[in-house]
């Protein structure tokens, strides 16, 4: 059995590799493998954006992920200054900043990098996508 | 100690990827990981000496915070010589942080290292 932490650093809409690692993820979990946590950064914090909105026959990423975290209890980790600056942002942080609107929500966590470096001690393998 | 090889293959300005590789490489000491740093293909405009993006770019230059990676305890800084060639860039426009290595050196590096993160 292996841990593994995955690093998310794309865009659902820009990239195949979130649905890539999501598969992974899957895959790993259902094999009895470890996931220590997710960890979303760059143009991945998108993924934790609970504002987009698909049509019904393509998959949505924002809610896979959190399907994985409820049937494995995944930590998945968003950075904050990579969120931040691309509009991803979880109500505390919209309301610091004066904003009516916020679009991540639990079981997503605003972390710093901090946590990255945690998960990256805490695992085998990192694996980016 | 755990570390961790953070490779840049984008230009600055024109996206993130800089200033978030740079982020990851200045909190890695905080967090008892050893980093490595290695600038490849466009990567390498990122170290080029005496840019000024500050006027026409309206962005502040990574070069300086760069040259400030020993005091953050990030010695290894490595720049593919295959890509600065290919770029017509000479050793002696870079930062001094940085040490030149060849493409099959850096391979190894890559190979050698315990986690890699590409930007």
């Amino acid at each position: 059995m292996t841990t593994f932490s995955l690093l998310i650093t794309h865009s659902p809409t820009n990239s195949g590799e979130p649905y890539a690692a999501w598969r992974f993820a899957s895959s790993a979990l259902r094999l009895g493998h470890d996931i220590s946590g997710i960890f979303f950064y760059g143009e991945g914090v998108h993924n934790a954006s609970s504002l987009a909105v698909l049509p019904s026959d393509e998959v949505n990423l924002h809610r896979a992920w959190k399907d994985l975290h409820n049937e494995y209890k995944v930590p998945l980790y968003t950075c904050i200054s990579a969120a931040n600056r691309r509009g991803v942002l979880s109500e505390h942080e919209a309301r610091d900043a004066g904003l009516i609107h916020h679009n991540v929500d639990t079981p997503f966590i605003v972390s710093g990098l901090g946590e990255f470096f945690s998960l990256l001690h805490s695992s085998d393998r990192m694996v980016q996508f | 100690m755990v570390s961790l090889t953070l490779i840049l293959t984008c230009p600055p300005y024109s996206s993130c990827a800089a200033k978030e590789h740079l982020d990851m490489a200045l909190a890695a000491g905080n967090f008892d990981t050893d980093v490595t740093l290695i600038f490849t293909g466009d990567g390498v405009f990122n170290v080029v000496d005496n840019q000024q993006p500050e006027k026409t770019l309206q962005q502040k230059p990574l070069a300086k915070t760069y040259g400030a990676l020993p005091f953050y305890d990030v010695e290894n800084v490595f720049v593919c010589a295959d890509s600065l060639k290919q770029r017509n860039i000479d050793a002696t426009q870079l930062i001094d942080v940085c040490t030149v290595k060849s493409a099959s050196n850096i391979k190894q590096l890559i190979g050698d290292a315990q986690h890699v993160v590409v930007f």
